[in-house]
C-alpha cells in the first residue's frame, strides 16, 4: 500500500506529488531525463565507423546492445555520453598498442 | 518566451504555421526530409574540418568523407523521405562537395566552428531594448579576418536579393559586432547540388540601415509570435514538409 501526498506552496499552487511507501521510502518524483542529443548520435556513429561498424542498422544494433534498450530514442545523455566515453577509451588504446606493437 | 533564435525567426519567416508545430506545439517532425538530412550530415562534417583546423591537426580528404558517411547515417536513424534524388545521389554530391571544401579550407584560420552566441536585441546606437528577449544561434565558422561564413545547400544559385537580404546572416553580423565590437567579413558559402556540385562564395555586408532594418522585423515576428499569428504560408515548400499533412487538416477543420 502506498501513501500519496501533494506538496502544495504557501498559496496553495501545487508544486508535486510524492508516494510514500509503507517502509518508508519516499519516491520523490523526478525530472525525466533528457534525450540523447544529435550531436551525441552523430558521435557514436563516428567511433562506431572508426571501429568498422557501418551502416545504420549494424550501428543501431550495436548502440542498442551496449545500452540494453529496445529504442534508439530511449536513450538518455548520461547513457550516450558513458558509452562516448568507452567507445572512445577503446579506439584509444586500439591505436595505443598498434604504435607500441 | 525566453529567447528566439535565428532558426526560429527564419522558420517564422518560412511559415508562421510551421513555427507553430515546432516550437509552440512542439510536435515531433513525423520524418525528415532528405535535403535537411543532406544539409545537416554535410554542415557537421564542415564543422568537424573546422575544428580539427583550429586545433591545428590536418585531416585528408578521406577522414573528411568518413566522417560525412558516418554522419549521414547517423541522420538515418530518423525516417527520411526523398523527393527526387536517390540516396547515392546524394551522397556522391556530398563527397564531390567536401573534397572542394577540404581543398578550399587549406589557407582557412579558423577561429570557431559551430560558435554559440547569445546577445541582446537592442539600437546598437543607443542601447534602447527592441526586443526584450535575447537572440541565440550559431556561427558556422569563424575564420581569421573577422570573417562569418554561413553554409547553406541549395539546388539552385543564390541571387542577390536573397543574399543581401538573409535574416541569418543580417543576426550574425549584428551578433559579431555587438560582441567583437569589430565589422564582420560576411561570406554565404552555398553548396549547390547540381549535377556538377560546386561552391559558390557570396560575400555580402550589413551596412546601420540593414540592421536597423532585421531588428525591426525581429520585434514584428516577435510581436506577431506573442499574438499567436500562425497562418500557413502555402508554396512549394509545402511539397518537403514534415508537418504538411497535420497543417492540411488543420487548414480543414
Amino acid at each position: 500500500m502506498k501513501l500519496q501526498i501533494t506538496i502544495v506552496d504557501d498559496n496553495e499552487k501545487i508544486l508535486g506529488t510524492a508516494e510514500m511507501g509503507l517502509n518508508g521510502n519516499q519516491n520523490v518524483p523526478e525530472q525525466p531525463e533528457e534525450k540523447m542529443t544529435d550531436a551525441q548520435r552523430r558521435y557514436l556513429f563516428r567511433l562506431l565507423s572508426e571501429m568498422g561498424i557501418e551502416g545504420v542498422e549494424n550501428a543501431k544494433r550495436a548502440i542498442l546492445e551496449s545500452l540494453q534498450v529496445k529504442d534508439i530514442k530511449e536513450i538518455t545523455k548520461s547513457q550516450a555520453s558513458s558509452l562516448i566515453e568507452k567507445w572512445k577509451g577503446k579506439i584509444d588504446s586500439a591505436r595505443k598498442q598498434e604504435k607500441e606493437g | 518566451m525566453e529567447h528566439l533564435s535565428s532558426s526560429q525567426i527564419s522558420l517564422y519567416l518560412q511559415c508562421p504555421r510551421k513555427y507553430s508545430f515546432r516550437y509552440i506545439d512542439c510536435i515531433e517532425p513525423p520524418f525528415k526530409s532528405a535535403a535537411v538530412a543532406f544539409g545537416s550530415a554535410l554542415h557537421s562534417a564542415v564543422a568537424y574540418l573546422g575544428e580539427a583546423k583550429m586545433n591545428r591537426n590536418e585531416i585528408n580528404a578521406g577522414k573528411l568523407l568518413s566522417v560525412f558517411r558516418a554522419d549521414w547515417e547517423a541522420q538515418k536513424c530518423d525516417k527520411i523521405v526523398f523527393n527526387g534524388e536517390s540516396e547515392e545521389e546524394l551522397l556522391s554530391k556530398g563527397v564531390a562537395l567536401l573534397k572542394q571544401i577540404h581543398e578550399e579550407a587549406v589557407n582557412w584560420k579558423v577561429r570557431g566552428a559551430e560558435v554559440p552566441f547569445q546577445v541582446p536585441i537592442i539600437d546598437p546606437s543607443t542601447g534602447e531594448v527592441i526586443v526584450p528577449v535575447n537572440i541565440m544561434g550559431f556561427f558556422d565558422l569563424v575564420i581569421e579576418p573577422d570573417t562569418i561564413i554561413e553554409l547553406k545547400t541549395s539546388v539552385r544559385k543564390w541571387d542577390e536579393e536573397s543574399i543581401k537580404n538573409n535574416i541569418q546572416v543580417s543576426i550574425y553580423g549584428y551578433a559579431y559586432k555587438l560582441l567583437s565590437g569589430r565589422d564582420a567579413n560576411l561570406q554565404i558559402k552555398v553548396l549547390l547540388k547540381q549535377r556538377n556540385p560546386r561552391i559558390e562564395t557570396y560575400p555580402t555586408t550589413r551596412l546601420d540601415d540593414a540592421t536597423r532594418w532585421c531588428l525591426n522585423l525581429i520585434r514584428e515576428i516577435y510581436e506577431s509570435i506573442e499574438k499567436g499569428a500562425f497562418h500557413p504560408t502555402p508554396g512549394w515548400m509545402c511539397a518537403d514538409c514534415e508537418y504538411a499533412e497535420l497543417c492540411k487538416r488543420k487548414t480543414l477543420k
